[in-house]
């Protein structure tokens, strides 16, 4: 039993690992429920030899073990709890870097299917929380939702290519007319936006 | 083990390496130890893993004797330590023991061996010179059969050495500055990073 308990928690462990330079990635329902029906399982089993134990007139056949058949039972589950934890922890970290720095608009149907119900839940109210801290600071430009984030630039104007036609952009300081193809000398900090998005492209 | 272990999934990984231990009892079938239905007569070995081998080598019968006793593993016994002192930067880690490093300190709590830190020690100090010159001076074909040797933190050093020269490089020709779209992908997005 102890090669066939514990697999599918180590199997979620190895997926851990395996995702763990990635953003999203797709919640695995099927092992998460796996590994909770293990520990359902191991635990009445454990719960009966214990009662069996206690309730015995005679003496126990062979008390070691079924002593090592318990702890084994309760060490398998804790395993099993510690790496449920450790990988739900892994993807919330995750989902709150992305609150912070990213921002969710460009791709949220992925993001939205990638994710667990519960995980989705708490990306809006995580997402939710960030917005009423930065709304506190309005004129700092905390970073993520296409914004640039605290890095000061270097220059006031800068090249860009367009990749994609933009139309018209009224800035502060005038027009802006963008087809795709052309290069154009602008200023920094109207195009920033737009940059971060991918209708243009800075020119070092 | 400290709380930031707890949740860290290198460590869960590493705890899953067997590690042999002597029954000092006889075992029925029916809880099914080596995973295959047999009985294990007492004073017979079985390998375990290592979250299970630890709590049962602490644990004490009623009757106060040992359940089982631990046998240092065989990727930390003479043949592989006397390899180490010939040649350190040769062995193969992923064979041997992916998790060398922290499954040998791990291993500090439950086996009284003297010698382990320092031969740890030792193999670490030598191939880091080799991961560090391999990373550091970014060649893509030297070295390829070393690097197919790495254990786990040997890895990650080699990351961390290879993302050092990559942004020295981009330093270099200004593109630093450069303004990046924001890619979510399935992959961290590589942010703009002005300087």
């Amino acid at each position: 039993m102890s090669s066939m308990m514990g697999e599918s928690s180590y199997k979620l462990a190895k997926e851990a690992k395996r995702t763990s330079d990635m953003l999203i990635s797709t919640y695995n329902d099927d092992l998460v429920q796996n590994v909770c029906r293990e520990i359902r399982m191991l635990h009445a089993r454990a719960e009966a030899s214990v009662r069996g134990m206690r309730n015995s007139n005679t003496a126990p056949p062979n008390v070691p073990s079924q002593l090592t058949q318990i702890m084994l039972h309760h060490l398998t589950i804790k395993r099993n709890k510690r790496i449920l934890f450790a990988y739900h922890h892994q993807r919330l970290e995750k989902l709150k870097e992305l609150s912070w720095g990213i921002g969710r608009q460009s791709q949220e149907r992925q993001i939205k299917e990638a994710l667990s119900k519960e995980e989705n839940d708490f990306l809006e109210s995580y997402g939710d929380l960030v917005n009423n801290y930065k709304s506190h600071f309005l004129d700092i430009d905390l970073g993520g939702n296409g914004g640039v984030g605290l890095d000061p630039p270097l220059d006031l104007f800068i090249e860009v290519r367009v990749l994609r036609d933009a139309g018209k952009i009224i800035t502060e300081y005038g027009e802006l007319n963008l087809t795709k193809g052309n290069q154009e000398f602008v200023r920094r900090s109207d195009v920033e936006t737009l940059i971060k998005a991918g209708y243009l492209k800075h020119i070092a | 083990m400290n709380n930031d272990e707890y949740y860290d999934i290198d460590s869960i990984l590493a705890e899953h390496s067997k590690i042999p231990c002597i029954f000092l009892h006889d075992i029925d079938a029916s809880v099914n130890l080596s995973g295959d239905g047999n009985e294990i007569a007492a004073n017979s070995r079985v390998e375990l893993p290592f979250w299970m081998a630890k709590v049962l080598a602490q644990y004490r019968l009623p009757n106060g004797e040992n359940l089982v006793t631990i046998e240092l593993p065989r990727a930390y016994g003479t043949r592989v330590r006397n390899s180490l002192d010939a040649s350190p930067t040769s062995i193969d880690f992923r064979q041997v023991s992916p998790y060398f490093y922290q499954f040998g300190t791990k291993l500090y709590d439950l086996i009284i061996d003297d010698q382990l830190p320092a031969t740890l020690e030792k193999a670490f100090k030598a191939r880091l010179k080799e991961i560090m010159n391999i990373s550091l001076t970014g060649s893509t074909n030297v070295g390829q059969d070393f690097l197919q040797k790495l254990d786990e933190t040997e890895k990650e050093l080699f990351k961390a050495g290879q993302e050092s020269t990559a942004e020295l490089r981009k330093w270099r020709h200004r593109r630093r500055q450069q303004l990046k779209p924001v890619s979510l992908g399935h992959r961290i997005s590589s942010q703009s990073s002005i300087s």
